[in-house]
């Protein structure tokens, strides 16, 4: 048997919350190194394909078009049979960043892209990298739709080191220089907006990059980083390898944990799942560093209050709030994608969340929801104010500190007293109350 | 595309270089391990307790949230952050520089649509309102701002900037950020605030961090009923240490800050906001301020300045909305602040000199700022960097650190700590011309609204649009002493949006006092100039051309005592109207004393006469509006006369106003009526009428109004335009072509208000053309010691200049422009 903490953390991590049907399926395991190979295999989820509205562009509808991708994937996120292939895509997302509002303006594009972080999502590091530098929605986003020798653009060049792969400092202005000359003439045609080479836009004189003078290829810069120049490659592992540490265990992981990681990276030739694998089966992973490790980001708190109340996003505005709440998908707010932590919590971010959890509570009201195991919403008053506040929080999956707990029976104590006891007031500012709660923003 | 929370990225920046030793300096001096605690990126424990401030530290939870006002003589700052690079060279444009066109091909800016500073320099076609405060010595442009070896990356640069602070130490923090360590905690409290979703580096202290507001509406935690209040004490209840690690604790206590905060600035959403984000920032900008909460330093930005490719798509829009945001803070910040904030625009770097083959420019270095506010001394400081010997890539030399730019701002507007928040010290540029508040007075006009558009005159039928006796226009109660009303005219009571201008007869009554009224464009400070000096116990009426200003409004400034005001709208002034002036030498259409005009006899009590005006006097048949002076001399009683166009109702709205026995002129704007005829009607006792033609409108008459600011062109008491000297019996001339924005050719009339203060003897003042006769009509009549203004539509002579004739004893005299008549 797997502990069941143990498991309830790793399911909160790779799954957005903890099913109950889930949770039994992975303790009933020997141990959690078969649970985590068991969040790790995605033919539960068959082959995921995108709804065919998301195919293609719809210029009269737009905006529309973005608010039901926007929607589908929230939906997507709660629903998988293996949630991790969504939380993965999310990651890419936010690395390999692209961005609708700024340029790409098409959602048949983010979702193009987004699809490929899907299918990739624990595949090949290098085969990866190299789709993505193809895909429309990056050719369009980081310039290289219109890079032409004679006057190369540098932008996809430099965030491909800065941001992607190996980070500032381990290259040099004429490293960058080189890399843009590299990558001219792999554009896009028009209008369609597909990958097209054009010799005559490619500048086929030689290049310097990392000290080799040949005439360098876009695609021959990725595979020098990746894989032919094995200092470079190692700089990668390890920073790709940080990345995905600091975003399902916790910010900051020791040099050790980081490196070791990165030689099984290395060794798998960069398969992601492999990585993933040993990362979500270290120690470290399970110690209270990493239980308390993380803040839930707005869409995986959405994530989880979708699932908790069975409200679909679509029905509060996700899309919109998800904005407010500093995290658009689809549009990470720069190349360098989404920070985390203390950058969610702001007196203006959270003034967003709050303003959901009050949305979220009417809707509840108007469904009856919550309170079905106890006949209705308003038989909340029928259990002592500590039973109340217990249930809430046993509906949200949450499990509060002794300070939370106490804060909420007395407020739901001051609320019962001041109102008489039928009053709607009580049990619906419990709602609210314990969705802004601590407990249920932490991952 | 640059990062609202730069924190992480300089710690990624850091942690990129696996290897190295956490607390080895790394490039510029930050340590791995300041950047990690900067972020909480695992260094464990106490090491928190700097950067997250108040809600890291177990247990420190505020109790009290209330920014005190701020003091008379402290400053404000505002930032403007252009995130993505914001491409200098087009924002300050080297126009006169041959490179510039040959480096830039396909997005330099031509030539003759740059707003030029000088022959070498100007500003984006787009900065109309930053290149008219520019003009009136409020912007200082520092050009060539930068810092030594720069970086390229977006993440690293604007690190830089936000952090100000090279040497090895603690550098998780930004200047602002420790600003607002070295204050107390009653000013730190509330003392910095990010209009955003996020709290940027530099508005991250050591000790303190500023506040995130929503730029989105009202916060929640503004609501007030028990069961609200109820709920916001049990999620502050939460606040604390629970003991489940440190993000748990923070979130609590971010809840409960964004709870206080949300009751203390609701106020300011309580009105709506302008749909565009940057215009809606700058809005919340000033409110906050007017609200006077405790900000000191309020952080704005602006994104996309990341122009690689299509720049010309997207930069002059970029332009024209940082220009629009400004202009409309400065319309909404209150007077009582304007003296006390100074705005600061800053982006990560500029960009290449040479643009790429798509339409754009890469990543860059040394760039130009704008300093911006009432207090700063106007002009260009630093270097252009040059643009010789430059080929593709190659970058721009800074000349001035960056640090100097801030450093002068902490020293000489921000109550100093310059040397100790950057951490050595940079020279003070000196862009400021006093510290920020009361002292010294005055200070410049904060507002100087673009050149106005030559405008054609659309008249109307006199229309009352506030009576302050009795409440018409929403008041019922006198201005009272020194305050300014702000009243808007300009779309509503039939007169668009676009007029630039509007006619409105101004009457007062019921002073308590001589006093003077000044009527200004909105926004704009109030200049040394009246409309009317009212004098209690008579009603006194004056023609004012008031040039409207933001939000289409004038203002309204009352000096002593209080006084009641009453305005009758009778045309407006816009862009769109053909209806231009034909000036006419004055001619007298009317004198009941002798029967021109075909009337003879006083006008009785609530008797009215149409007099013919069309066609007569050098009249165009098609004129569909008359300029006239009109006079009433020998009324019986207090009365006053009603000029409006014949066949239409008349209406409430008084043109003249009359005491007994005293002769009272005032220039008259009235739409022709029926048959070319303009109805003349009097209240009470009886009167003789004078009236004279200055000039009629109509259709395609090519002379078009363009109106300036109200500024004083002529004052013998103090020497302004003329000797300082009493004007005995003659005239004076007083030149006009080619001052005070007056072109110097072309204008075919200018429209003064002249004031006759106080006559040794009764007296009349006439204005007319240099270099002709004078004509026998008056423009205004005063008794002994009287101070009596009247509007005149002044022809100018071939000289350009007008005539100003003393009939009698000496007289002091003063005229004021207020815009002239070209085409």
């Amino acid at each position: 048997m797997a502990d069941s903490a143990d498991i309830a953390h790793l399911l909160r991590r790779t799954e957005f919350v903890v099913k109950p049907a889930r949770l039994a399926e992975l303790i009933a395991l020997a141990t959690r190194e078969q649970a985590v190979d068991n969040v790790l295999d995605f033919t539960a989820n068959g082959n995921p394909q995108l709804p065919a509205n998301l195919l293609y562009h719809d210029d009269n509808n737009g905006w529309e078009q973005f608010v039901f991708a926007y929607d589908w994937w929230i939906d997507n996120m709660r629903t998988r049979p293996r949630p991790l292939q969504e939380k993965m895509t999310l990651f890419w997302h936010g690395h390999f960043t692209s961005s609708w509002f700024d340029g790409i303006g098409r959602t048949d594009h983010m979702m193009h892209q987004n699809q490929l972080y899907r299918n990739m999502a624990v595949g090949n590091f290098l085969t990866l990298t190299q789709a993505m530098s193809l895909e429309p929605a990056m050719l369009v986003y980081l310039n290289n739709a219109d890079n032409r020798q004679g006057s190369p653009n540098q932008n996809f060049a430099r965030e491909l080191m800065e941001l992607f792969t190996l980070g500032v400092g381990n290259y040099t202005e004429d490293d960058v220089e080189a890399a843009a000359r590299a990558w001219t003439g792999h554009n896009a045609d028009w209008p369609a907006y597909q990958y097209q080479f054009f010799l005559n836009r490619h500048d086929t004189y030689t290049k310097t990059f990392f000290g080799t003078t040949k005439n360098w290829d876009g695609p021959d810069i990725i595979n020098e980083i990746l894989r032919d120049n094995t200092a470079k490659r190692l700089v990668a592992a390890r920073y790709i390898t940080k990345k995905l540490w600091d975003f399902f265990a916790y910010p900051g992981g020791a040099a050790n944990i980081i490196n070791e990681l990165a030689d099984v990276f290395i060794a798998a030739n960069l398969e992601i799942k492999p990585l993933m694998a040993a990362l979500l089966k270290r120690p470290e992973f399970y110690s209270t560093t990493a239980t308390q490790g993380l803040v839930r980001t707005p869409t995986e708190w959405l994530v989880a209050l979708t699932y908790y109340t069975g409200i679909p996003s679509s029905e509060f505005g996700g899309s919109w709030m998800g904005d407010r709440m500093g995290q658009s998908l689809y549009n990470p707010p720069n190349v360098a994608g989404w920070k985390h932590n203390a950058y969610w919590m702001n007196t203006s971010s959270l003034s967003a969340r709050a303003d959901i959890a009050r949305g979220v509570t009417w809707r509840l009201r108007d469904r009856n929801g919550v309170a079905s195991a106890i006949g209705g919403f308003d038989n909340l008053h029928d259990l002592s104010v500590a039973a109340a506040v217990d249930y809430v929080a046993n509906y949200f999956g949450l499990t509060l500190s002794s300070t939370s707990r106490n804060a909420l029976i007395s407020a739901h104590q001051a609320e019962r007293s001041a109102q008489n006891y039928e009053s709607w007031w009580a049990p619906t500012n419990l709602l609210t109350m314990t969705m802004l709660a601590p407990e249920f923003h932490m991952a | 595309m640059l990062d609202q929370d730069i924190s992480t990225a300089d710690a990624l920046r850091l942690l990129s270089r696996l290897d190295n030793d956490p607390d080895v300096p790394g490039p510029s001096g930050w340590t791995r391990r300041s950047f990690l605690q900067a972020v909480g990126m695992g260094v464990a424990g106490g090491a928190l307790v700097g950067t997250l401030g108040e809600s890291l530290i177990p247990g420190d939870v505020r109790d009290a949230f209330a920014g005190a006002p701020i003091g008379p003589n402290d400053g404000i700052v505002i930032t403007i952050m252009m995130y993505g690079g914001n491409d200098g060279l087009n924002t300050v444009v080297p126009y006169g520089n041959g490179l510039y066109y040959d480096q830039r091909v396909n997005i330099a800016i031509p030539q003759n649509q740059v707003l030029a500073i000088n022959n070498n320099i100007g500003l984006h076609p787009n900065l109309p309102y930053i290149r008219s405060l520019f003009g009136s010595g409020q912007v200082a442009v520092v050009q060539g701002v930068g810092y030594p070896d720069p970086d390229l990356s977006h993440f690293t640069s604007m690190a830089i900037w936000m952090n100000a602070k090279f040497t090895p130490g603690p550098a998780s923090s930004g200047w602002i950020g420790r600003w607002l360590d070295g204050q107390s905690a009653a000013v730190a409290e509330l003392g910095a605030a990010c209009i955003d979703s996020s709290v940027p580096l530099h508005l991250l202290g050591v000790n303190r961090r500023a506040v995130g507001i929503s730029p989105w509406g009202d916060m929640f935690g503004a609501e007030t009923e028990p069961t609200d209040l109820r709920m916001y004490a049990g999620l502050k209840a939460m606040a604390g240490s629970a003991g489940r690690g440190q993000w748990h604790d923070m979130f609590a206590s971010t809840v409960k800050t964004q709870l206080d905060l949300a009751h203390e600035v609701s106020p300011v959403f309580a009105e709506a906001l302008p749909d565009n984000d940057f215009e809606r920032k700058m809005t919340l900008a000033a409110r906050l301020i007017n609200a006077n909460v405790g900000l000191r330093f309020i952080d704005v930005s602006l994104d996309g300045f990341d122009t690689h490719d299509d720049q010309q798509g997207t930069h002059p829009g970029l332009m024209a909305e940082l220009d629009q945001a400004i202009q409309t803070f400065y319309g909404l910040l209150s007077p009582a602040f304007r003296d006390r904030v100074t705005i600061m625009t800053m982006s990560e770097f500029g960009r290449t000199s040479f643009s790429n083959t798509s339409g754009g420019t890469d990543h860059g270095t040394a760039n130009n700022m704008f300093i911006i506010g009432s207090r700063v001394k106007g002009g260009l400081y630093g270097l252009q960097p040059s643009l010789a010997g430059l080929e593709q890539w190659d970058r721009l030399e800074h000349h001035v650190d960056f640090r100097s730019v801030i450093g002068t701002v902490l020293d000489s507007w921000m109550g100093g700590g310059g040397s100790t928040i950057l951490s050595g010290n940079f020279e003070n540029l000196g862009f400021f011309s006093g510290g920020p508040g009361a002292v010294g007075g005055g200070g410049g006009p904060v507002i100087v609204l673009p050149p106005a558009a030559a405008s054609g005159f659309t008249a109307m039928p006199p229309l009352r649009v506030f009576d302050t006796r009795d409440g018409t226009g929403g008041r019922s109660w006198a201005l009272s002493q020194a305050e300014t009303w702000s009243f808007t005219l300009a779309g509503q009571f039939g007169i668009p949006s676009e007029a630039v201008a509007v006619a409105v007869n101004l009457t007062s009554v019921d002073a308590t006092a001589p006093t003077f009224v000044t009527v200004y464009p909105n926004g704009e400070a109030r200049p040394f100039s009246s409309n009317l000096n009212p004098v209690p116990g008579a009603a006194i009426p004056n023609l004012v051309l008031a040039r409207v200003g933001v939000g289409g409004a004038v203002n309204i400034f009352n000096n002593t005592g209080s006084v009641h005001l009453v305005a009758d709208v009778v045309g407006y002034f816009s862009p769109g109207s053909n209806i231009g002036l034909e000036p006419l030498s004055p001619d007298r259409l009317l004198d009941t004393r002798s029967g021109i005009g075909g009337f003879t006899g006083a006008i009785g009590p609530g008797q009215s006469i149409d007099l013919q005006v069309t066609g007569v006097g050098g009249v165009s048949g098609a004129a569909t509006a008359v300029a006239l002076n009109i006079t009433a001399t020998e009324p019986t009683a207090g009365s006053f006369l009603t000029v409006w166009p014949t066949g239409q109702d008349r209406p409430l709205a008084s043109s003249v106003n009359m005491v007994p026995r005293q002769t009272v002129p005032n220039m008259v704007l009235s739409q022709v009526g029926a048959g070319g005829k303009v109805s003349i009607y009097n209240n009470s006792g009886s009167t003789h009428v004078v009236v004279d033609v200055l000039g009629c409108f109509s259709a395609g008459a090519p002379a078009k109004f363009i109106t300036v600011s109200p500024s004083r062109v002529l004052d013998t008491r103090e020497g302004v335009g003329a000797a300082q000297a009493r004007l005995t019996r003659g005239a004076l001339q007083l030149p006009l072509a080619g001052r005070l924005g007056i072109p110097a050719s072309g204008v075919t009339a200018v429209i003064l208000n002249v004031t006759v203060v106080q006559p040794s003897d009764g007296t009349f003042v006439t204005v007319f053309p240099s270099g002709t006769e004078r004509p026998l009509a008056s423009n205004l009549n005063a008794s002994v010691g009287q101070v009596v203004p009247n509007m005149v539509l002044a022809r100018l002579g071939p000289d350009g200049s007008a005539m100003i004739y003393n009939n009698s004893g000496d007289v002091d005299l003063v005229a004021d422009v207020m815009g002239y008549f070209i085409g």
